[in-house]
């Protein structure tokens, strides 16, 4: 069931059960994952409120078949107190609802240097220019993901 | 080592050993042998990946007086103090200055503020589907992509590259990996 505000406002316009799983064959610590759509492919992502942007792992963006000549290339970012390489691009990002409506914004996603970095991990939802669009909540009782455009 | 511009080079024998403060650099900034000391204020604070310096040296300078090489190299330097914010607003403000920069541009689009209105569409049954097949098989195919379309599954393989080649990307498919 979607939550209300007080005045009776839809507080979200989508929800979906999320998974609560490990982000890594070498992780056992949980995470809130769901599935997302980055352009026309469908993928899982975990969500990381204290990160920015969209993650995008390089498998994923060869698969999508980035333009590179769209992208902002980076020598250098600061990730988390890691320095990385890699390329930002603007991207549709859609947030998948098994109830209420799917979700399609606009996100900047950096994909690191497959050369820099390891590969496998999922895709991650950061906060800046990323979640920061979205009202969003989640009920950990009932792992359900609750999502919906702010005003 | 991070590899500054030819134009910035802080390493280089006019600083020698001297490594100065963020405030000195841009008092000096008026020197008659101006080596661009607010430049390299802002390289020094990528160098350090300190964002609390790149935002004093940034705030420094005064932007209306620069050429887009200059808001270009900022941005780089802006990412790699962790200055993100920074980073968009200089996009923002030097594509505003030099609309003809294409590289500004790209820069400015990729890193604005989200604007364009949100699209919806209705829900999509086979996420949950999907997500029951996964928790059911996820011991079975831990470590591995696997392709799911309405709670069944097409294909499992090491990497996504295999199952794109033989799924192709169709946004009704999901391609996650097991964990």
């Amino acid at each position: 069931m979607l939550r209300q505000l007080s005045t009776g406002e839809a507080f979200a316009t989508g929800a979906v059960l999320y998974a609560y799983i490990p982000a890594s064959e070498r992780e056992e610590t949980p995470r809130v994952t769901i599935d997302i759509r980055i352009g026309d492919l469908q993928t899982s992502a975990f969500v990381d409120t204290g990160g920015i942007y969209l993650i995008c792992p390089p498998e994923v963006a060869a698969a999508l078949n980035f333009d590179p000549v769209e992208a902002l290339q980076s020598e250098q970012v600061l990730l988390r107190g890691e320095i990385v390489q890699g390329a930002l691009y603007r991207v549709p990002l859609t947030l998948l609802a098994s109830e209420g409506n799917t979700i399609t914004i606009e996100a900047t996603a950096f994909v690191p240097n497959p050369a820099t970095t390891r590969s496998n991990f999922p895709c991650i939802l950061g906060m800046y220019l990323c979640l920061e669009r979205l009202r969003f909540a989640i009920d950990p009782l009932k792992e359900v993901f609750y999502f919906g455009e702010a005003a | 080592m991070y590899h500054h511009a030819s134009t910035v080079d802080i390493n280089g024998s006019r600083f020698g050993d001297f490594v100065p403060a963020i405030g000195e650099l841009s008092a000096q900034s008026t020197a008659t042998d101006n080596p661009d000391y607010g430049m390299a204020a802002l390289a020094l604070a990528a160098d350090n990946h300190d964002e609390q310096a790149f935002l004093a040296a940034s705030a420094a300078i005064d932007w209306r007086r620069r050429d887009a090489t200059d808001f270009l190299q900022a941005i780089q330097w802006a990412l790699a103090a962790g200055a993100h914010r920074a980073a968009g607003v200089l996009a923002l403000r030097g594509a505003e200055s030099h609309p003809a920069a294409d590289k500004l541009l790209t820069a400015a689009r990729v890193l604005a503020p989200q604007t364009t209105p949100a699209a919806y569409q209705s829900a999509d049954s086979s996420v949950a589907l999907n997500r029951s097949w996964l928790k059911a098989h996820r011991g079975q195919y831990r470590g591995r992509w696997v392709a799911l379309s309405n709670g069944s599954l097409l294909g499992s393989a090491a990497t996504l590259e295999e199952l794109t080649s033989r799924f192709g990307v169709n946004p009704q498919i999901l391609y996650t990996r097991v964990f």
